[in-house]
């Protein structure tokens, strides 16, 4: 599956990244031309910076010839959904991902469905994959009928005080987290983040394991 | 003013109508529609007319713009080559383009001007009176009487690639401008965003007996208008063509193209004053700084998302609170045209 940026700075960071892995990346994981038609999948980011690349690598392994659009609206996590009212009618389906910071997972469920609510839209949740971390809905805004997928950031075994994409990278990384996976994360140098990054494109079998709320959840795009 | 145009087979446009506001704006990806629709709106008062530029003539000025070598003919203008009509409408005023019979062009109005006569054609159950013929080894054949017809607002066309054809027109033109304050003002407006100081414009010889434009420093120095960083040399050509030409609506092409956004908020403060005028201003850009800053200067200002595929021309109107609730979206109508028209 390929992504669509709807806005400059997204296109542009996914872009700039992908082409650090490699050359050709951005090519084959970002669709340029596409028409209403060919897409009825989005892809909303709660939360920024690591998640503009890990999210459309993944995608790249999933999915096949599909491409879903990808937005990352400027209020992060939950506060993004209020931004959804403005564009769900052009979608079927929606994947909503981000971080779960300190917050227990069934309340992060609850605030969700109160966010969804707050902007008129009635879910249903249909089924919970992943021990949680992901959680499907059928929702209604209006007469518009649509799947809306939460995708949760984290890993419960990484001892990191917040649980975030940082979780999964320091994991992939093999590196212990003192105390928040972001800081460790971020102490690492430029070439072992790409190299991070790089795994994930080549090796889909590690990515799958360590990333599995994000296969699971994405994969639910296009089924 | 102009409020509506409607294309039939006219460039890449089959078929497609757009409203337009007292100034417009049109936004859109690359092929879509929007360099086709300001050309349209070019030719429509008159594509015979004289326009300030060298050719003189509108339609010609648009073949020397569009050559690449050395082709003649003016299929150019006609849907791939091929269609046998083609319409500019304005409103209600129809201009029809037609190849039948061959092998040149054949231009018609529906709008009956007052004192103009000849013959008029029965075309698809429509009177059509006729204004001249474009030849296909490009030459221009029409009354002297049709180049004061207008048909719509008179229109002008500013665009980079403009520039070059207006140099010559000024140069024979300078007569005219040169006991006017028009090059002073200029040069005056112009030195507020360059760290020299501008005292007016000239057209002296530069080698032998070659003319040329230039802006004279305060202190007597001469530098050649094209020697200039390239938004203040096309800033100043433009604003030289309006006062001269004085049309009722001016069209800029790709507005953002070499300035700074300071120079850019002068600009748009100069549409806010046509505006108040009573002239139409009507706009192409790739950039949303210059969206956001014109719909804050003018408040009847209007974006057109335009989008062309298959030929089919569509624009949506989009309202200044929209563009704002796309950005929170991380929404950029540039990018996520497919998905919003």
């Amino acid at each position: 599956m390929r992504v669509h940026p709807l806005d400059s700075k997204l296109y542009d960071n996914i872009r700039f990244k992908l082409r650090k892995i490699d050359k050709q990346l951005p090519q084959n994981v970002l669709a340029d031309k596409v028409t209403p038609s060919t897409i009825d999948s989005l892809i909303v980011l709660g939360d920024g910076r690591e998640d503009y690349v890990v999210v459309p690598l993944i995608c790249h392994h999933l999915n096949g010839n599909k491409t879903a659009a990808i937005v990352k609206p400027t209020f992060t996590r939950d506060g993004a959904i209020h931004t959804l009212k403005t564009i769900v009618k052009n979608y079927k389906t929606i994947a909503f991902i981000l971080d779960q910071e300190k917050d227990k997972l069934p309340e992060l469920s609850n605030k969700i469905t109160m966010k969804l609510n707050e902007i008129g839209v009635k879910c249903e949740e249909i089924e919970k994959l992943v021990e949680g971390r992901v959680i499907r809905y059928e929702c209604n805004l209006g007469d518009h009928r649509f799947r809306f997928v939460v995708v949760v950031n984290g890993i419960e075994d990484v001892g990191s005080h917040s649980h975030k994409i940082e979780d999964h990278l320091v994991m992939l990384a093999g590196v212990t987290v003192q105390n928040d996976s972001k800081d460790t994360w971020n102490e690492l140098s430029e070439e072992e983040r790409f190299g991070v990054f790089r795994r994930i494109h080549d090796d889909r079998g590690v990515a799958e394991e360590v990333f599995k709320q994000h296969f699971a959840g994405l994969r639910l795009l296009y089924c | 003013m102009i409020k509506r145009l409607r294309l039939e087979n006219f460039k890449g446009v089959v078929e497609g109508e757009v409203e337009l506001d007292k100034l417009t704006i049109l936004v859109g990806p690359n092929n879509s529609g929007k360099t086709t629709i300001l050309e349209a709106l070019f030719l429509a008062p008159n594509p015979f007319r004289q326009v300030p530029y060298v050719p003189e003539t509108a339609v010609h000025l648009l073949l020397e713009y569009h050559k690449t070598l050395f082709e003649k003919g003016y299929t150019f203008l006609l849907n791939k080559y091929i269609a046998k009509n083609m319409l500019i409408k304005v409103d209600e005023r129809e201009l029809l383009f037609t190849k039948d019979p061959g092998p040149g062009i054949a231009v018609y109005t529906s709008y009956f001007p007052v004192g103009y006569s000849s013959f008029i054609r029965r075309i698809k159950e429509k009177n059509y009176i006729y204004l001249g013929y474009l030849h296909p080894d490009s030459r221009i054949e029409c009354e002297p009487n049709v180049l004061n017809i207008l048909i719509a607002d008179n229109t002008l066309l500013l665009s980079t690639k403009l520039v070059k054809f207006a140099h010559e027109y000024l140069q024979r033109m300078w007569i005219e401008i040169l006991n006017t304050k028009v090059p002073a003002l200029i040069s005056k407006e112009v030195s507020r965003f360059v760290s020299e100081e501008y005292v007016n414009i000239t057209a002296e010889p530069f080698m032998a007996d070659s003319m040329t434009l230039y802006v004279m420093l305060d202190d007597g120095t001469r530098i050649r208008l094209s020697d200039l960083g390239a938004g203040v040399h096309l800033y100043i050509i433009n604003r030289l063509l309006y006062e001269h030409y004085r049309p009722d609506v001016v069209l800029w092409d790709d507005l953002e193209t070499h300035f700074n956004p300071r120079f850019l908020s002068h600009i748009v403060e100069w549409f806010a004053d046509l505006v108040e005028e009573g002239k139409q201003v009507i706009v192409s850009t790739h950039s949303l700084e210059v969206v956001e800053k014109i719909i804050s200067y003018v408040n009847d200002s209007t974006v057109l998302l335009t989008s062309l595929r298959d030929g089919k021309l569509r624009a949506r109107r989009v309202k200044p609170d929209e563009l704002e609730e796309w950005a929170k979206a991380g929404i950029d109508p540039r990018y996520a045209e497919v998905f919003l028209l």
